[in-house]
This record gives C-alpha cells, sequence and structure tokens, in this order.
C-alpha cells in the first residue's frame, strides 16, 4: 500500500492527493488511483472555460498526470462558474497545490480548502472569485535598496584592509584615502601610484608621530587619575601628555563608544595629536574591532546617498538609488525622509515640518496653560488671567468690568448658567491658538494609534499562527496580514502627517478636497485597524478588501497631493 | 576601576586646590564626593570686581572622562553666556570637555570668560531658555557655542 503511495509520489502527484485517491479506488493499485485523479479533472473539463495553457509548470514523470494537469489550470484560471467548484474542490486544490509557481491558483485553491473544511458551501458559492485573486496593492514602490549592517561592515571592512595593503598604510589612513575617493579604490590606486604623497596629503593622511605604549615613566603622573607611571603603565603620544594605560582605555572606550574613529584625539585639552591605529590597537586590544568597525561605519556616514536607519537597533543603512528620491524604506518598517532624516512626514514637506516642530515645542507647553488659566477681555480681548476666587472682573487695562464666568458685562448681568453660544467671542490669538491646537490634537492622536499598531507587527505573525492552526488555512492565505498591518501603519503615518500639511494648507477649494481625501482614509483606516486588532479566520476577506480599499485611498490622497489637488480633483 | 579613578582623582584635586588655591578660588563645601561648592570672585579691573558667585560641580562616577555638570547656583552673574537660572553655556563643559581638565581649570576658564565680557547683559534667549530647561540639568541641552571670544 504505501508502495504505490510512493509511486504516485513520485510520479508527482501530491501526497495528499494521492492518499484520497487510493482511498477513493480502494487501494487498488496505481493505475486506478490515476484514473480516478484523471477521471475527476476531465469531468470537470465539461463545465470548465477553456483558456491556452500558458502557465509554467513542472511537469510530472508521467505523461498522464502532466495532461490533467494543464486541464486543471485552465480550470482554475477561467473558471467563473463558481456552482461546480463543491463538486471538485477537493482534487482540484490539491492538484494544483502540485505547482506552487503560480500564486494566484494557490490562492484560488484555498479558498477551496476552507470550503472543505467547514463545508459552508453555499457561502463560497456567492463569492466573487475574482476579489480574492487581487493580491494586496503595495503604495509605495521605493527603489531605494536596503543594506544590512554586517554586510556593509563586512565589505566595508575588506575595501579598507585592501587599500592598507596596498598603500601600506594604517587602516584609518586608508579610510581616509578612500573616502577622500568616495570609496571608489579603482580611482584611488590610479591616482595613489601617480603620487602617493600627494594623494595622501590632500586626503588628509599625517605622517605618525612617536608614541609610548606601557612603559616606565619616572616622575610622572597620569593627568588623568593621578597614578606615578613607574611601574611600565605610561602611555603618551609626541605631545608627551602622559597617562596610564588604564585612563587612556576608558578614555578611547569612550570615544569609540560615542562613534569617534577618524582624527581622534590626544586626551589633553585641545591638543590636536591624532592617536594612531597602532596606539589603539596596543592600548586598548579590546575595543580595537570595534574601533575598525567605525571606521567601516564612515561608508555610510560620510556618504550623501546613504543613511543609518534611525531606529535604534537596528543598524541597517538605506541607500537612495536616484537623487530625486526622498523617501526610503528600511526592512524594519521605518520610512525616513532623505532630505531631513526624521521619519517620512509626507504629505508634509521638510520646511513645514520645521516650522511644525518649532510651533509645537513654543506652543504645547504654554498652549495647555492658557485656555485653562486666561480668558480674554470681553472689551478690549487682552488676555487676563485671574489671580483670585472672585468672579467679578476688573480688567487692568480698558477697565472694563465683568463676569470670568459667562463674560458678560458685570452691571445688569443675569442668567450667567444659560449657555448662549453666540456669545462666544474670542481674540485673534485665541482663535489661532485653537486652531493650532486642534490640529496638533489630532497630529497626536494619529501618533499614539501609530504607536499601537506598530505593536501590531509583532502579534501579526502569531495571529497568522493562530489561523493557520486552528481553521487549517495555508501561510499562504493568511500572509497578506503582515502586508495588511504595513499598509495600516503607513496610513496613520500619513493621516498624522496630513495634519501638518492641513495646518499649512490655505482655505479654499484645494483644501475641501484634501480634507474630504483625508476624512475618507481616515474612515478606511480606523476600519482597518479595527478590523486588525481582532484578526480572525471569519474576518480575513474583509480584512484583505479594506487594506485594499486603504491601500486606494492613501495613493489617491497621495497622488492629489503631489499633482496638486484640485488638478487631479477634476481629472478624477 | 572606574570609581577608584574617580575617587583617587577628586581627593586630589581637592587636596592640590586647598593647597594652592588658585586666585579668585575658593572651595566652600567638598564634604561629597558627588556635589562640590565653589565661591569664585570677579577678577579686579573687570566688569565683576569683586562680586562672588557660586558654582555648583556634579560628579558622576565616570568623571573625569565625562564631564561634570556645572552650574551657578544663588544669584547668577548677568553675562551674555550665562542664563539666570545659572546654566553656562561653555564648550569646555559638554562637547570640548578632556578628562585633562579639571575643578580648577573650570573655575579659571568661567573666571577668564567673565573677566573678558564687556557688557553685563543676559543671554538674548534667556527667557525663552529658562523657561523651557526647568527641571533640567544643563547636560541635557544640547549646546550651541555662537562665539568663543566673549
Amino acid at each position: 500500500m504505501d508502495d504505490t503511495l510512493a509511486q504516485l509520489i513520485d510520479m508527482g502527484f501530491d501526497p495528499s492527493v494521492s492518499q484520497l485517491a487510493l482511498e477513493q479506488t480502494n487501494y487498488q493499485g496505481v493505475q486506478q488511483a490515476i484514473e480516478y485523479i484523471y477521471g475527476l479533472s476531465t469531468s470537470n473539463n465539461l463545465s470548465g472555460v477553456k483558456q491556452g495553457s500558458t502557465i509554467g509548470q513542472t511537469p510530472p514523470s508521467s505523461q498522464q498526470p502532466l495532461q490533467s494537469q494543464k486541464t486543471l489550470v485552465d480550470l482554475t484560471q477561467g473558471n467563473n462558474n463558481s456552482s461546480n467548484l463543491t463538486k471538485t474542490h477537493v482534487a482540484d486544490q490539491q492538484l494544483t497545490s502540485n505547482k506552487p509557481k503560480s500564486q494566484k491558483t494557490s490562492l484560488k485553491s484555498s479558498i477551496r480548502e476552507s470550503s472543505e473544511t467547514n463545508s459552508d458551501d453555499e457561502y463560497y458559492q456567492d463569492v466573487d472569485d475574482y476579489e480574492f485573486d487581487v493580491p494586496v496593492q503595495e503604495i509605495f514602490t521605493t527603489n531605494n535598496s536596503v543594506i544590512q549592517a554586517r554586510e556593509l561592515i563586512k565589505t566595508a571592512l575588506v575595501e579598507i584592509d585592501n587599500i592598507t595593503n596596498i598603500t601600506e598604510t594604517s587602516p584609518s589612513e586608508a579610510t581616509l584615502l578612500l573616502l577622500h575617493f568616495q570609496w571608489n579604490s579603482n580611482k584611488l590606486l590610479e591616482r595613489y601610484y601617480e603620487d602617493p604623497d600627494r594623494v595622501k596629503q590632500q586626503a588628509g593622511v599625517k605622517a605618525i608621530d612617536q608614541y609610548k605604549i606601557k612603559i616606565n615613566v619616572p616622575g610622572q603622573d597620569c593627568i588623568i587619575c593621578g597614578d606615578s607611571l613607574d611601574q611600565n603603565n605610561g602611555s603618551y603620544l609626541s605631545c608627551q601628555h602622559y597617562a596610564c594605560s588604564d585612563c587612556w582605555d576608558g578614555f578611547i572606550t569612550n570615544k569609540i563608544k560615542d562613534g569617534e574613529s577618524i582624527g581622534m584625539t590626544c586626551l589633553s585639552f585641545k591638543c590636536t595629536n591624532i592617536i594612531p591605529d597602532i596606539f589603539v590597537k596596543e592600548v586598548v586590544p579590546k575595543q580595537y574591532n570595534k574601533y575598525l568597525e567605525r571606521l567601516a561605519q564612515t561608508f555610510v556616514d560620510k556618504n550623501p546617498n546613504m543613511r543609518w536607519c534611525p531606529v535604534a537597533g537596528c543598524g541597517n543603512a538605506l541607500k537612495a538609488d536616484s537623487k530625486a528620491e526622498t523617501v526610503a524604506s528600511c526592512t524594519c518598517g521605518f520610512k525616513i525622509c532623505f532630505k531631513c532624516n526624521q521619519e517620512s512626514h509626507i504629505p508634509a514637506n521638510c520646511d513645514q515640518m520645521k516650522q511644525w516642530k518649532k510651533k509645537c515645542e513654543d506652543d504645547s507647553e504654554t498652549a495647555n496653560w492658557i485656555q485653562s488659566n486666561t480668558q480674554d477681555c470681553p472689551q478690549c480681548h487682552s488676555s487676563i488671567e485671574k489671580n483670585g476666587g472672585c468672579n467679578h472682573m476688573t480688567c487692568k487695562k480698558c477697565k472694563h468690568e465683568f463676569c470670568w464666568v459667562c463674560l458678560g458685562n458685570w452691571k445688569n448681568h443675569s442668567k450667567c448658567n444659560t449657555f448662549d453660544k453666540d456669545k462666544v467671542s474670542k481674540s485673534e490669538s485665541k482663535k489661532n491658538l485653537e486652531r493650532y491646537l486642534f490640529y496638533f490634537h489630532r497630529f497626536n492622536i494619529h501618533e499614539q494609534s501609530k504607536k499601537f499598531e506598530t505593536k501590531l507587527r509583532a502579534s501579526t505573525l502569531e495571529t497568522i499562527m493562530s489561523i493557520q492552526n486552528k481553521k487549517d488555512k495555508r501561510w499562504i492565505d493568511v500572509k497578506f496580514l503582515i502586508q495588511s498591518t504595513e499598509i495600516l501603519i503607513q496610513c496613520r503615518r500619513t493621516l498624522k502627517y496630513t495634519y501638518v500639511f492641513g495646518f499649512y494648507l490655505p482655505d479654499g477649494a484645494e483644501k475641501n478636497l484634501f480634507e474630504y481625501l483625508q476624512n475618507d482614509l481616515e474612515k478606511t483606516t480606523e476600519h482597518l485597524s479595527g478590523l486588525l486588532e481582532k484578526a480572525e479566520d471569519k474576518n480575513i476577506f474583509d480584512i484583505k478588501e479594506v487594506t485594499n480599499l486603504a491601500s486606494t485611498k492613501l495613493r489617491h490622497l497621495l497622488e492629489g497631493v503631489e499633482e496638486g489637488l484640485t488638478l487631479g480633483g477634476t481629472k478624477r | 576601576m572606574a570609581s577608584g579613578r574617580y575617587a583617587k582623582r577628586l581627593q586630589k584635586e581637592l587636596q592640590e586646590i586647598q593647597k594652592s588655591p588658585p586666585h579668585g578660588i575658593m572651595i566652600e563645601e567638598a564634604n561629597n564626593l558627588d556635589r562640590w561648592v565653589v565661591q569664585i570672585t570677579g577678577t579686579e579691573n573687570t566688569l565683576y570686581n569683586g562680586e562672588k558667585f557660586r558654582l555648583q560641580f556634579r560628579f558622576n562616577s565616570e568623571y573625569p572622562l565625562e564631564s561634570p555638570e556645572v552650574m551657578f547656583i544663588g544669584v547668577a552673574p548677568i553675562h551674555p553666556h550665562i542664563y539666570s537660572n545659572g546654566h553656562i553655556c561653555l564648550s569646555i563643559l559638554y562637547d570640548a570637555w578632556s578628562p585633562a581638565l579639571t575643578v580648577s581649570s573650570v573655575c579659571v576658564s568661567i573666571l577668564s570668560m567673565l573677566s573678558s565680557c564687556t557688557e553685563k547683559v543676559p543671554p538674548v534667549d534667556n527667557q525663552y531658555y529658562v523657561s523651557r530647561s526647568i527641571g533640567k540639568t544643563p547636560k541635557d541641552t544640547r549646546w550651541m557655542f555662537h562665539d568663543d571670544t566673549v
């Protein structure tokens, strides 16, 4: 029995299909099983819509199954007639799973698979198949590259090592040379052979002065800790600033920790003597590798097209492949604005962000206080802070007497407890402040939501696992949840910055349209967020749909902003 | 080891400063190794002639590899680089710190900063800065050093 199964698997049939076929044919033999499978698929063929078979596939070892598979592919490709799905779903799905190349078919088969498990056939008959064939959309197609930190440092170290050997310099000198030629080693060597000294001078390589390491310096104390240096523990450069090895160690370790490498200078105050590599190597051997890494990191530090991912502990480098590119995304999910090195802030631009940040710094602390502690004099509109308990106020400026509670004239004043919205009068500055607070509040709320949703990233994997385990879904069916989470975060981030953009957008038709799109995106984002937070097998189709919706709305908003809203608006 | 260096170094500095105090500098309080108060007296023939100010030094165990936190307590001198909350804008206290600097050399630097002043005015952004740095130490500030000549 196992032999026949093995034979079938050898022929290229899926193990579970083979098993099923064997069961259905009562283990009569290989031929019967193949006929069973073949028969199933040909009977489908009657109702399936014919299409040219174009999909590449791995041919099974016998001709027959190949034939049957082709028909199946045709079937799944062009099958809009869902009524016969129920009849055929078992063999259909399992056969196509032989052929992992075509994601479309696998996705479809997954639907059938689930119908197998919950036998909710009618439900699936109502489902518009086409919907599920649309893959989750990517909104940004940036072509920046992300370079893993380890790779990068390894490459740079090899480069440094290479130049060190050829030019017979120290690693830091080699790095200086490389930096001078923007890490173009061919150009470097070409020029170097022409005139080594001149190239070195141009690159800022200085001759290494004398230095002494771990020697006895009788009569001198360490300038840092004050220990006497008569126990072979004194080290110094040509400037003769004596210090003990321990203090040098602490000093250099600190510097390396702060990210210094090239041009590290002597520990004495305002001394410009450069510490040579060999000194680091011998005095702080433990830190030497770290030091070399720092040298390698200058590859990114000094490269205008590259940035470190600012996320703590990420350490990857991002590279923009063209100058026009302003947004780069890291594999850790962070998106960076290349121009200002902050989190990507589209649709607001860098200048707006700068203004916004300054405004937030200036206003956020005072704003709260002003709002809760002051009111404007109803007559002269100057801000007034109340300094006592009595609500009968007299404005210092214009001597106007009024009621602090209702801001009405104190004389003949009554009905202080009745709400009258016409009476709400506010000074210009206060109106501005309120306008700012309105935008700031929303900016903040989206930021907070984003923080929560970033945590979803971690739990998404778990959710996928649990759906998979519970409902027998396959990885490929639910893995789009990862993308959904990313798109949700993208929407959140963009929404956050739309409030900066909106704050600086003058009133008018453009703003109206912008706010319409913003509102639209906001609603969809909330919907998606709600769905993702309680993602389970029942709502995965919803999630997919809403993800695509959100993705579309986000694209509309961004395109609209980019192309000019009113123009883009009439276009659509 | 690190804390050993810190204690030894401060003891040594204290001895030296008490043995031969630089002109215009007097240790007022140094009972603890983490906080000293130093009194400085404005140099003759300068705007601060004879005026007395109190400087507070706070050290952590990384001293002297890390700079001490230095600020005026009590009444701060009116000076373009000294904020009214006592914070001092002086590069050697932050970025340009070197472990070879000492309490006494810092005091001398601050005195000379006072001496070279030509007009007693507070920093232009005094109000703004002071209101923003309530409850913060000067080491939390990202200092920009505009001008080293005053």
